[in-house]
């Protein structure tokens, strides 16, 4: 479904869950006879009306609850190339990514936690990218030259391209 | 991207004087003894020399004062380090145009040596440094011409020649070394630049002692026995 879509079918899902919940508070009241409503037989007006209300208010609550109605292409980021590519590689590809071993990238992260933790944070305490990824990204961009370290083709690879949204 | 590049250096530049610091006194007794027992120079407590750090494009700020003798834009800076390759002492901020042995005379090692040496103890260095008592080189061509100086300059290069390879394992980790992606039009530029080159020297002593790092000497006698 279409961006544009989601604004207006939100709209008419509320106009229609107010309509419902006047005429379900007027049935309640006796103002409808008991067969206007529906025809048929052993099925009450109320119940029919509670139903609907209850359709358009859980339709409602997805819709609201949903950014984007169709689905969406997933878009790697750079925190699935972290999880999915750095930490599954084995020891030498893992090398050649951020030019050192496991133990000394933890080392450096350490280090990084210990003495300059207030430099690596957003000030206000914005949400950011977890500090491992930053040094990965980092060390990835640094161990590699020519156009192999410009920032497009390390943000192409590492994933931290932004998304179109 | 760029913020991460940027915070991470800006975390990486507080470790700098954790990590590239001169060696203290007992420490540089045992690189002189270690390099008097294996090759004879007692004393000489490391290795230094000069080398350019490339720029991929075109200074617009003086771009004549970065044109090195190779005709490439670059800055230079004099690496100094030990026999096991721990780099404790870094040179920067000049441009490509300028010799080694002005970026020497800009070491604090050079500016005040009786601080940073004690009685006896010197570096190790190539033709192009300004030699004094505390740097030490081999001898020229026109007074090099008994087989003692000879011999001298033969075996002072191959201890001197592991400073070389710091350098190339410097470049060869941190490869955005060979090539430097900046265009320094600014003054600050510059200063960006000369933070890269310091913040791959931090992680070059970080990651001292890898298995890559092993195998750096090409002599069998490793000077890593302290």
């Amino acid at each position: 479904m279409d961006r544009g879509l989601r604004k207006p079918m939100l709209a008419r899902m509320r106009t229609r869950l107010v309509v419902f919940t006047l005429l379900l508070s007027l049935s309640e009241v006796n103002v409808f006879p008991p067969t206007s409503l529906t025809s048929l037989r052993g099925f009450r007006a109320n119940d029919g009306l509670r139903m609907l209300w209850l359709l358009s208010y859980q339709s409602c609550a997805v819709v609201a609850s949903s950014l984007y109605l169709g689905s969406r292409e997933h878009r790697l980021k750079c925190s699935d190339w972290y999880r999915n590519v750095l930490q599954r590689s084995e020891e030498e590809r893992y090398r050649g990514y951020v030019r050192m071993i496991r133990d000394f990238f933890q080392n450096v992260l350490g280090l990084l936690h210990v003495h300059a933790l207030d430099v690596l944070f957003a000030r206000r305490g914005a949400a950011q990218v977890p500090l491992e990824i930053q040094l990965a990204i980092y060390l990835f961009r640094f161990g590699h030259y020519s156009s192999a370290a410009s920032v497009l083709l390390s943000q192409t690879y590492s994933g931290c391209l932004r998304a179109r949204c | 991207m760029l913020k991460c590049t940027r915070r991470v250096i800006k975390g990486l530049k507080r470790l700098a004087p954790l990590h590239i610091h001169w060696p203290n006194s007992q420490h540089r007794v045992e690189l002189g003894v270690w390099a008097g027992s294996q090759y004879g120079f007692y004393g000489c407590i490391g290795a230094t020399d000069g080398t350019t750090f490339l720029l991929a494009y075109q200074t617009a700020l003086h771009p004549w004062t970065h044109y090195d003798r190779k005709g490439r834009y670059s800055l230079n800076a004099v690496v100094t380090c030990d026999w096991s390759g721990r780099i404790f002492s870094i040179v920067q901020g000049c441009t490509g145009a300028a010799p080694d042995c002005f970026v020497q005379t800009l070491a604090n090692w050079h500016r005040h040596p009786g601080i940073v040496f004690s009685v006896g103890q010197n570096l190790l260095g190539d033709k192009g440094k300004k030699y004094s008592a505390q740097e030490v080189g081999p001898y020229l061509r026109p007074e090099c011409t008994s087989s003692e100086r000879r011999n001298f300059n033969v075996q002072m290069s191959r201890l001197r020649v592991r400073s070389e390879h710091v350098i190339r394992a410097l470049k060869g980790r941190w490869a955005i070394l060979k090539e430097l992606r900046l265009g320094l039009s600014q003054e600050k530029d510059s200063a960006h630049a000369t933070t890269w080159i310091l913040e791959c020297c931090v992680l070059h002593n970080i990651c001292f002692g890898e298995p890559e790092m092993e195998t750096l000497s090409a002599d069998p006698a490793e000077p890593g026995e302290w």
